[in-house]
């Protein structure tokens, strides 16, 4: 039976159930040597940031180009089910934060919503010293650094408090006007993605993964404007990050129903350069071990998350 | 039109590109067990880069032609040099790796930020201080 994600802000079950989940999952060893399963998807992320798609591109296997969307909706089910499992609740389903409905507020009321008060997000800081992922009660593991000699990033081990900087490098949020630009863009000829496939692309996923037409927007507003540990490839570490994409994954649902199931591009036609971004490619999976990803095993394409209708719906979109 | 970085440029000033390493058949087992032992991990899925310029191509279809523009940045910063990927997109906006959702009007801003968010990776040593301000005594 499919769950119900819903609003973390409309329903405080939801919110103190995703807090204590998260918190569980920091504790949680599929196998002993592994990382804990919340850093799993933070080691995911990072490698998937990391392989550009081909190499030398900008494009890499989750962003900048069409499987920026299936990918991380493949990563929210997985997230989703081990939040099932440490609770114990099958039927819980993953909340998501309505980001453009801060973005209505005066920009220097942002900060303040009810999102980053103490019994939600907590705060901003270098660390962050309030809420359920303060100083002492939420570590960071594993961090960007920059490699020797380069701009480009490597992980390595740290043990160290969560930092935000809210509204530091961006002084809005993405408002509602703005979403729904998005998801009526080109109507009724809207376009899943475009040629070249990338950051300059035409194209909804490029809109909403932030690029086009005015960069950041959307989802990158909503990293940048959070800032900290929401910036680098290792940002799942915020646990804002999964809100942030859940509520990008009910946008792109949103856009499917609205406009009838358009379909995703590229399809299996399109040239090997674009080989873990078409339709029946295999996405970029961090193990195939079933522990981890006991839905797809590792092996799924976005073919098969365009209709995940029988996993889970949103509340409103 | 596609952005994206030029390969196997030959010549002093170009940037070499190694074609990627092969990636560990159990990325996860291996990333942590590297982070386990207090050890880095650099992402293998991703081609290598010597240190050293780099180069980002843009190659743009209009009314028929087609347009290659390279774009290349030779970085330094307290004199030493820095590699890996910045890109340049259509909007002539600049980009990289470690800041992932952010781009930059100029590779100035972008350098500043690289600054501001890993002050630890800048930080100057003593030796080096100290060998400025003999040479500024020395003049």
């Amino acid at each position: 039976m499919a769950v119900t994600r819903r609003n973390i802000l409309g329903d405080s079950n939801v919110r103190d159930k995703y807090i204590e989940g998260v918190k569980l999952l920091k504790q949680d060893f599929l196998k002993q040597d592994w990382a804990n399963t919340y850093d799993i998807f933070i080691i995911w992320h990072y490698h998937a940031m990391m392989t550009a798609t081909p190499p030398g591109w900008d494009r890499n296997a989750a962003h900048k180009g069409p499987s920026f969307l299936p990918w991380h909706r493949w990563m929210l089910i997985l997230l989703e089910h081990h939040l099932q499992r440490v609770l114990d609740d099958p039927d819980f389903g993953l909340p998501y934060w309505d980001w453009a409905a801060d973005g209505e507020l005066p920009a220097n009321q942002q900060q303040t919503a009810d999102i980053w008060t103490e019994d939600y997000m907590g705060g901003s800081g270098f660390p962050v010293t309030t809420g359920p992922f303060r100083d002492g009660q939420w570590q960071v593991n594993i961090e960007s650094r920059r490699a020797p000699g380069s701009f480009d990033p490597i992980l390595v081990p740290t043990n160290r408090p969560l930092r935000r900087a809210l509204s530091r490098d961006a002084s809005n949020l993405p408002t509602k006007e703005e979403v729904r630009r998005s998801v009526l863009r080109g109507e009724p000829n809207v376009v899943y993605d475009a040629t070249p496939w990338d950051p300059n692309s035409t194209s909804f996923r490029n809109e909403l993964e932030g690029w086009w037409p005015d960069a950041p927007g959307l989802h990158n507003r909503v990293h940048v404007w959070v800032g900290g540990d929401m910036g680098p490839a290792t940002s799942p570490n915020d646990p804002v990050f999964f809100l942030n994409h859940c509520n990008v994954d009910r946008i792109w649902e949103d856009w499917q129903q609205r406009h009838g199931n358009p379909p995703y591009l590229p399809d299996d036609s399109a040239g090997t350069a674009l080989r873990g971004h078409r339709l029946n490619d295999r996405l970029f999976g961090i193990t195939t071990s079933e522990l981890f990803d006991p839905i797809y095993r590792g092996r799924v394409r976005p073919a098969d998350l365009l209709d995940v209708s029988a996993r889970y719906i949103y509340d409103v979109f | 039109m596609a952005s994206h970085h030029r390969k196997g440029s030959s010549g002093k000033r170009s940037h070499t590109h190694k074609p990627p390493s092969t990636p560990p058949s159990d990325l996860l087992a291996y990333s942590s067990k590297r982070l386990k032992a207090g050890q880095s991990v650099a992402a293998s899925g991703h081609a290598e880069h010597d240190k050293g310029p780099f180069q980002s191509v843009r190659e743009i279809e209009y009314n028929g032609h087609k347009i290659t523009i390279y774009t290349q940045y030779e970085i330094k910063v307290d004199g030493k040099p820095f590699g890996g990927h910045v890109y340049v997109d259509n909007m002539g906006k600049v980009s990289a790796h470690a800041l992932p959702n952010y781009s930059f009007v100029s590779a100035v801003d972008l350098v500043k930020k690289m600054i501001d968010e890993f002050p630890d990776d800048f930080t100057k040593k003593k030796s080096d201080q100290t060998n400025n301000a003999t040479k500024r005594r020395m003049r």
